[in-house]
């Protein structure tokens, strides 16, 4: 349902809105170029947005949170202006939109399926392809009497430079990492400081992944919940809440590696995620075993479980971080898995052992 | 507070030798592991790459070379699991 095609209508006299191109409300209005009919857009961010931004943070329709590929303008944009390249994540575009305020520039949207910038370019959808492609669909070029683009650095990785010079005669300039020094970028003639290079992963960062992160445990929570349940009918011959205290280990497991971690990770030892996951889940262990007497298999089981559960949330961390690699990735992983997998079948059987009381006389 | 990751796992190379000293390396990397040195490409902070692949498809001369990919355990294991490639699940969304 891509929309690009009404950026190649002949031009006409009077602004005509075309029909199919429905006016989503981020488009201020339409201007009529000699490419076709091109929308404006909004420089601020208004309530839908944001929250849509808080919708997409939590992970609800994330997965759908675009806008059509294709050509916008932003201010009064002439043949001189700048071309900015973005990806269509709805989030992308406003962080991008909201800090070109009284700036006239163009903008190009790839189609990069609704991701942002920096995960599309190492998938390769923010690549070299659909950047000629799109050049070419939008007859861009055409607009302006330059052969500049301005690509976000984080582009980088999706974009050979080489075969796009080749193919559309455009020159591509790397600009900053984030949306916020595009203005001084600019004014700055196309100059980045070092400042403006680098990528970040504070805790604001951090903390804004972490609704991603426990929703991810959400669906093991479920399964946990629900064969403790059924073990404990088994096992019972009857109801009793005793899963429920089964199940609250796994529960608060989930929150240490899905939610802590994340905030404590520069504080953890190690430069391993899963050995500075297996520091929490050790650190997790003691706490829970501080909180009432129970039996040294219960404490033996926990151990073996959640550990590797925590370290095992940890590693898959990995992925939202800014400064991890595919080879280190693989180290862990080679290292990290059989110890998880050995550890994990122990502790289930110990598990259910003791749901099944087996070990009631020997403690 | 600096973050990075193991040491020694990078398989970033470069070959100094076709290296023309445009400075391109350093204008991509977002880990600053590159400097130039007397004209010539020099890296720097090497255990600081994340092996984006942004240096290697850049460089005009082809002098820098690195087995590319993503830094996602997820993604490990998926292609593990399903044979192919390490991806990311999220190829219709906004993660990672």
């Amino acid at each position: 349902m891509e929309s690009q095609n009404v950026f190649v209508k002949k031009p006409r006299k009077n602004i005509v809105k075309p029909t199919f191109l429905k006016k989503d409300y981020w488009i201020k209005k339409f201007i009529n170029t000699k490419i076709g009919v091109i929308p404006v857009i909004f420089d601020s961010l208004n309530f839908k947005d944001k929250f849509g931004e808080i919708k997409a943070r939590l992970g609800i329709n994330r997965n759908n949170y675009k806008v059509a590929p294709g050509i916008y303008a932003i201010g009064n944009p002439d043949e001189n202006s700048q071309v900015l390249v973005t990806a269509n994540y709805k989030l992308t575009f406003d962080k991008l939109r909201k800090e070109l305020s009284e700036m006239s520039l163009w903008i190009v949207v790839l189609d990069t399926k609704g991701i942002n910038v920096w995960c599309a370019a190492g998938k390769g959808t923010f690549g070299t392809e659909e950047l000629i492609k799109r050049v070419k669909l939008t007859k861009i070029k055409e607009l302006i009497n330059h052969n500049t683009i301005i690509l976000p650095q984080l582009g980088a990785p999706g974009i050979n430079q080489q075969k796009v010079i080749k193919e559309t005669g455009l020159k591509i300039k790397y600009g900053p990492v984030y949306a916020k020094d595009i203005k001084k970028y600019i004014e700055n003639n196309f100059e980045k400081s070092n400042e403006m290079k680098k990528i970040n992963f504070n805790i604001v960062d951090r903390v804004i992944l972490t609704p991603i992160e426990l929703n991810a445990t959400i669906i093991p929570n479920l399964i946990i919940i629900s064969v403790l349940f059924v073990l404990n009918l088994i096992s019972q011959r009857n109801f009793s809440n005793k899963f429920i205290f089964d199940y609250l280990p796994f529960l608060f497991a989930s929150v240490t590696g899905g939610f802590l971690f994340p905030i404590l990770l520069p504080f953890l030892p190690s430069r391993s995620f899963a050995i500075k996951g297996a520091f929490l889940g050790l650190i997790y262990i003691i706490i829970v075993s501080l909180t009432g007497r129970n039996s040294i298999i219960f404490y033996l089981t926990n151990f073996l479980l959640y550990v590797p559960f925590i370290s095992f949330l940890a590693l898959n961390f990995t992925g939202s971080t800014t400064f991890t690699s595919l080879s280190g990735v693989k180290k862990e992983i080679k290292i990290a898995t059989p110890i998880y997998i050995v550890s994990a079948i122990i502790g289930v059987v110990l598990k259910i052992l003791e749901i099944f009381k087996i070990f009631k006389e020997t403690v | 507070m600096k973050l990075q990751y193991l040491k020694n796992v990078t398989t970033l190379k470069l070959d100094a030798s076709l290296c023309i000293g445009c400075g391109m390396c350093v204008e991509v990397c977002a880990r600053e592991v590159f400097t130039i040195d007397n004209k010539k490409a020099k890296i720097s902070i090497k255990d600081n790459c994340i092996e984006c692949g942004a240096c290697n498809k850049n460089c005009p001369t082809g002098a820098i070379s690195v087995d590319s990919g993503v830094g996602c355990a997820y993604a490990v294991y998926n292609g593990l699991l399903t044979g192919s490639k390490p991806s990311c699940g999220c190829s219709d969304s906004g993660c990672c």
